[in-house]
């Protein structure tokens, strides 16, 4: 990354952290996560097995909402500031640009969840830690993966209302409504479809990705006890696809798009 | 060997879906000139200013900015260039210093190299008292000089400022204009205006375009004398004769003004004065002076004042565009605009003149819109992807951003 694009990259990250709406959620986000970590260790006995699942749930909800606004002006925002013209006339090129913004709104979020983790972390006990810790990584995951999706909304739209629209539509469909839709096709086809396809689906959302993924940690392979015998979650591998599918791909487009907008506007 | 052309545009075409936003535009402009790109809202300056800083790309032709072709070396074109687009995009919640600051850094200044630099914005943009202050908080003329600053911070050679005295008060303009002015003793500039004074103040040469197309290209002095016509203003007593014939009335003057041969219009104006003040139109080639004066003694009358001049720039303006105001109120263009454009340009490009008819109607249906063709791209030529939201960030009010 030349020197333009750390430029950039560090004016992003200073613009989110003044951005107030980005400060509240973080607070927020904070506070729930401390309130879960505290609630948890009340329990003391099952504090461990309270604290996974319910920050799973947790950060489920709220970081792809986070994320998602984080990235929904990022492009769309330069534009109705008529600052757009300014970077697309700097020496570098879309890519970098869009990559400058995503990168630069990554760091930002890492900063904002390491604020929400960390005040859970200073409230748990030794035996909750483990599973903070454990929570870190795919977090940052589900959050980077969202926070790509907002990102290429705010290049395909003009208006920063709109952007702001369809990120929470989008929240919604991938964070409730993605799974009552295939619970809907199973009752539907009468549990027809084979439970590999299900389970796909339920992959091939990040946000479900992420739910498998921390559940299978947190309540281990018995919570599979009660699926078919042959359902097929994904490897490693596929799994770390998906996952570099969703942060890479949408900023990828983003730049593209920009780019066939030079020829047009 | 090193080539004194900083911005060379050749044939530049430009289509929106059906509408043709420039048509062969061809021009050049030499090392340390300050040139005005004059044109009536619509006409295709910011088109063209976009295509020369690599923002939009040209449906045909080619665009060169210090020997580096737009399209295929925009990283090289852009190191060039400072661009000031119209009303200077700035972030408001950032501080004077700050925001020149992260325009160094973009532009890949280091730490001393941006204090020297800084020195000099500062001291040729006049933002000494205001580095501490939230760019929202200053004034149109303030935003403009922090933009000029931020087009200027990496010294480059060439400066593309479009309309940068749009919306400012007569005081801020003048004071932009100068700074302009200043700035443009070492270096290139393209200034985009449709504001006739400003061209007259800051550059020696206009090139003006009309529906796309260049229509006039040169010194302004040669511009205002291409048009073929000058006027003079002959002012009589109305109280007093040196004859004992009466006072002259206006009728009668007028009357006398209109035999002679080769005046083409006589039209009143206005004055303070105790007299008669008439405009007299006569072609460039002919000086009617002499019959003139030779008029006010015969007659008797006393002659207050009697002047040549060329047409002004204004009115050379008109001429050359009047057809796109036509269009506007839903008139049929000028049977004799092409001829009119051919007669007023000098380097203007020559192919223009022979351009295909069925392409020139084509652009003269569509002369009409303003820039906000450039962003009502409902299916453009040149690209795949439809996008009907309309509301392109720097055109998103009107005429904002529109030639």
């Amino acid at each position: 990354m030349g020197r333009v694009a750390r430029a950039l990259v560090l004016h992003e990250l200073l613009e989110r952290t003044r951005d107030r709406w980005v400060v509240v959620v973080s607070v927020v986000f904070a506070l729930l996560a401390s309130g879960v970590s505290l609630y948890a260790r009340s329990a003391e006995a099952s504090a461990e097995r309270l604290t996974g699942p319910s920050l799973v749930t947790l950060v489920g909800l709220v970081v792809p909402l986070i994320a998602l606004v984080l990235g929904h002006d990022a492009i769309v925002g330069e534009r109705e500031r008529n600052t757009l013209g300014l970077l697309l006339s700097l020496p570098i090129s879309k890519l970098e640009l869009v990559m400058a913004k995503f990168v630069g709104r990554c760091l930002a979020l890492c900063l904002a969840l390491a604020i929400g983790l960390g005040a859970a972390l200073a409230f748990a006990e030794p035996v909750q830690r483990s599973v903070l810790a454990a929570l870190i990584v795919p977090t940052i995951l589900l959050g980077v993966a969202f926070l790509a999706i907002g990102v290429l909304v705010s290049a395909t739209t003009r208006r920063q209302i709109t952007a702001a629209s369809i990120v929470v539509v989008i929240w919604f469909l991938f964070v409730f409504f993605y799974d009552l839709g295939i619970l809907g096709v199973l009752v539907i086809t009468d549990g027809q479809v084979s439970t590999n396809i299900v389970a796909g689906l339920v992959s091939a959302n990040p946000a479900g990705l992420f739910r498998v993924e921390m559940m299978l940690r947190f309540l281990g392979p018995g919570m599979l006890d009660n699926l078919p015998s042959n359902v097929e979650l994904p490897t490693r591998l596929g799994s770390a696809a998906i996952w570099a599918g969703w942060i890479a791909l949408p900023p990828l487009v983003s730049a593209l798009l920009l780019r066939l907008e030079r020829g047009k506007r | 060997m090193a080539t004194d052309v900083m911005i060379a545009a050749s044939g530049l075409t430009k289509r929106f879906g059906s509408v043709r936003a420039l048509d062969k535009v061809s021009f050049e402009v030499q090392k340390g000139e300050v040139v005005g790109f004059l044109g009536p809202n619509g006409a295709g300056k910011s088109t063209t200013m976009r295509i020369l800083t690599c923002f939009i790309s040209p449906s045909a032709g080619t665009a060169k900015v210090r020997g580096h072709d737009v399209f295929e070396e925009p990283l090289a074109v852009r190191k060039s260039l400072g661009y000031l687009p119209q009303r200077a995009p700035l972030y408001t919640d950032m501080n004077v210093y700050e925001y020149l600051q992260f325009a160094a850094s973009v532009r890949g200044l280091d730490d001393s190299t941006f204090r020297k630099r800084m020195k000099r914005v500062v001291e040729v943009c006049g933002l000494a008292q205001t580095l501490g202050k939230d760019i929202g908080t200053l004034s149109h003329g303030f935003r403009q000089r922090v933009g000029l600053g931020q087009a200027l911070i990496h010294d480059p050679a060439i400066l593309i400022l479009d309309e940068p005295t749009s919306d400012l008060d007569p005081n801020e303009k003048a004071e932009v204009l100068k700074y302009i002015k200043e700035i443009g003793q070492d270096r290139t500039i393209l200034l985009s205006t449709h504001n006739l004074s400003e061209v007259e103040e800051a550059c020696a040469r206009a090139i003006i375009i009309s529906k796309g197309r260049v229509v006039a290209d040169g010194p302004l002095d040669d511009i205002r004398a291409k048009t073929g016509a000058v006027r003079y203003i002959v002012t009589v007593d109305e109280k007093k004769t040196l004859k004992n014939g009466g006072a002259p009335k206006a009728a009668e003057v007028k009357a006398a003004l209109e035999a002679i041969d080769g005046a083409r219009t006589i039209r009143e104006l206005p004055t303070d004065e105790t007299a008669h003040k008439f405009e007299v139109g006569g072609d460039k080639a002919g000086d009617l002076r002499r019959e003139l004066y030779g008029l006010m003694v015969a007659k008797g009358w006393i002659l207050l004042e009697l002047r040549r001049e060329a047409q002004s720039l204004d009115a050379v303006f008109r001429d050359l565009t009047r057809s796109d105001e036509r269009l506007d109120r839903g008139y049929a263009p000028d049977e004799d605009d092409d001829s009119d454009d051919d007669d007023a340009t000098t380097a203007a490009d020559d192919d223009d003149s022979d351009d295909d008819d069925s392409d020139d109607d084509d652009s003269d249906d569509d002369d009409s819109d303003d820039d906000d063709s450039d962003d009502d791209d409902s299916d453009d030529d040149d690209s795949d992807d439809d996008d009907s939201d309309d509301d392109d960030d720097d055109d998103d009010d009107g005429d904002k951003d529109k030639d």
